[in-house]
């Protein structure tokens, strides 16, 4: 970790379409993956490019942004605060599903506990109140019951499909 | 600048290379991952849904289907402690239930009234005797003679399960439920007997597994006051489960469960010149078991269980005499105003919330359920009993009538929402 008067260190991450990302070390840490190529290679070299062969630059970029904040908060003493819910907030705010979904992928991929936590979250706050078919077109599913299955599975449970939001 | 990937600059402390460290590689899919086939994602997704939600999402897919109807998901699932969704109170003389909302979010009755098993009149109906963590222990009777039928039943799902008779199949027991969804998907059934059929023993115990399905008799022991003997099985009957024990108000006892042993409750702090002391309530929310004592009008102190199980403290007092100029109906007017029974008030069930200045007391007046917050001491209405066809009625013959539920002690019972198995 840096330390006042160090010069920060920089980490490279290369991603799947081949982009080069310079993170600085403590947001680069959150990502569980790369702590631990660090970690088990002491002797890698400074200008070491970590390979993210599983993510794209769109949702890193989108990660990177999200866990900075979070390192921030951290180190203001803001964690849990308003001001992180806020954040939060504001962040999901504008993103589509499409971009919800790549980005619980490559934070499940670069194990990040804390922002796998709060896209769950998100997503099971978006799909709670929709319909079954929400739920399929959400995560492209297809419907493997036949009519009377799943009659049948709807009838035991009908109560359960009272008040469904709009999709 | 070296690039990893290409394996020229890197060299690990045993000088192979990254890639071929057996304890750490980046997998590469070979298809396109998405979170609908990564079970680990879709478990965490789901295991953040309300129950509602999960009940309506089993029709997804036959994958959903089984995600969500697997034990193992649904003991994670439960978390502790867990919030009561509402109340299910029986009107007198009917077979229907009331439902009380206590959610945030208003949630429909889970049911009327209790239909299940074969029971070709279903106008005596299913009475619920017990709520524990999510699970009812029902009853029915069947005809005049007999021990009742015993069901549990889960109210989410609407799965029952009769139970089977205990080894001795007396009418004489008293029936209690035992289930904690974080410890175990199973529960157990404790079933108390009355001490007089038999010679050697004060009284003998039987505890239900569901997990066997079987009963066995428990080598538990205690010397039963003979005062009590002939009608202890009733008093140990619908006992509060806390912490791996069953503890009953009437009797002041306890019956640790794992280590099959009869206990003393410990005692309330003793006050001075109080002789006589007046407990009706024993329930758990989140976890605590309280207890309420009622030492004047519309007075009553609410007590905790020490976490330990070692003693009681006074958690929260309550005064509602407030409460009576705003529902002017809980005075009896005839009656002394320094009595007990000056107010017409029963205190059903002790909320604790997750924010602490949320909990609060359900009361019940005539014809109303108020919510009392224990912090600001507010209250609100939160329930107006419509009387139903069915109910009890008593005709004056002078134009006043009383309903049964104009005042009346009504037992209420806890609605926490589950998907354990029965």
């Amino acid at each position: 970790m840096s330390k006042l008067g160090q010069a920060k260190r920089i980490i490279f991450l290369k991603t799947a379409d081949g982009q080069l990302f310079e993170v600085d070390e403590p947001v680069a840490m959150e990502f569980e993956i790369v702590k631990s190529f660090f970690d088990e290679n002491e002797d890698a070299a400074d200008d070491t490019v970590v390979p993210l062969p599983n993510v794209s630059a769109e949702p890193l970029a989108g990660i990177i942004e999200f866990c900075k904040a979070h390192v921030e908060f951290r180190a203001n003493g803001a964690a849990g605060k308003d001001e992180v819910k806020k954040f939060n907030a504001e962040y999901i705010k504008e993103k589509s599903n499409e971009q919800l979904k790549e980005l619980i992928l490559a934070a499940n991929y670069l194990n990040i506990k804390e922002m796998l936590d709060f896209l769950t979250e998100t997503i099971a706050n978006r799909l709670k109140n929709k319909s079954v078919e929400y739920v399929r077109a959400f995560f492209g599913i297809e419907n493997d019951f036949t009519p009377q299955e799943e009659e049948a599975v709807r009838k035991e449970y009908e109560w359960a499909f009272e008040g469904v939001d709009e999709d | 600048m070296a690039i990893f990937s290409t394996m020229r600059s890197i060299k690990t402390k045993s000088d192979i290379t990254i890639t071929a460290s057996s304890s750490f590689r980046f997998r590469t899919s070979s298809s396109v991952e998405t979170v609908a086939n990564n079970d680990d994602l879709l478990t965490e997704i789901l295991h953040r849904l309300p129950i509602k939600s999960l009940l309506k999402f089993k029709s997804v897919s036959k994958h959903w289907l089984s995600l969500i109807s697997d034990p193992y998901f649904l003991l994670r699932l439960s978390p502790v402690p867990q919030p009561i969704t509402g109340l299910f109170m029986r009107g007198l003389g009917s077979p229907e239930y009331y439902f009380i909302n206590l959610g945030s979010s208003p949630s429909p009755a889970p049911f009327k009234s209790l239909t299940f098993g074969n029971n070709p009149s279903s106008d005596s109906g299913i009475t619920i005797e017990q709520s524990c963590n999510g699970l009812l222990l029902c009853s029915c009777i069947k005809g005049s003679a007999g021990r009742p039928d015993y069901y549990v039943y889960n109210p989410t799902t609407h799965q029952y399960t009769m139970l089977p008779p205990p080894l001795v199949d007396s009418r004489n027991s008293g029936f209690n439920l035992a289930f904690d969804p974080s410890k175990s998907p199973h529960y157990e059934v404790i079933c108390v007997q009355n001490c007089q059929n038999f010679e050697d023993e004060s009284y003998r115990i039987e505890i239900f597994s569901s997990k066997t399905g079987t009963w066995r008799l428990s080598k538990a022991t205690y010397n039963v006051p003979v005062y009590l003997s002939y009608t202890f099985y009733q008093s140990l009957t619908n006992g509060v489960f806390w912490k791996g024990s069953i503890y009953w108000i009437n009797e002041r006892l306890c019956f640790n469960i794992d280590e099959e042993k009869m206990q003393e409750m410990p005692l309330l702090p003793a006050v001075e010149g109080w002789g006589v002391r007046c407990f009706y309530y024993l329930g758990i929310s989140r976890g605590h078991l309280h207890l309420i004592e009622n030492y004047g009008p519309a007075l009553f102190n609410v007590y905790e269980m020490e976490n330990d199980c070692s003693g009681w403290f006074v958690k929260y007092r309550v005064d509602l005499r407030q409460v009576a100029t705003t529902f002017p109906e809980m005075i009896r007017s005839q009656a002394d105003p320094e009595g007990y029974n000056y107010y017409k008030i029963s205190t059903i069930c002790v909320v604790r919330e997750e924010n602490e200045d949320d909990s609060c007391l359900v009361v019940h007046i005539p014809g109303k359920v108020i919510r009392y917050n224990f912090k600001n001491r507010s209250f609100k209405k939160i329930y107006d009993f419509v009387p139903s066809e069915f109910e009890f009625q008593c005709d004056f013959g002078d134009g006043r009538y009383i309903t049964g539920i104009e005042f009346a002690r009504l037992y209420a019972f806890q609605y926490i929402e589950s998907l354990a198995c029965v």
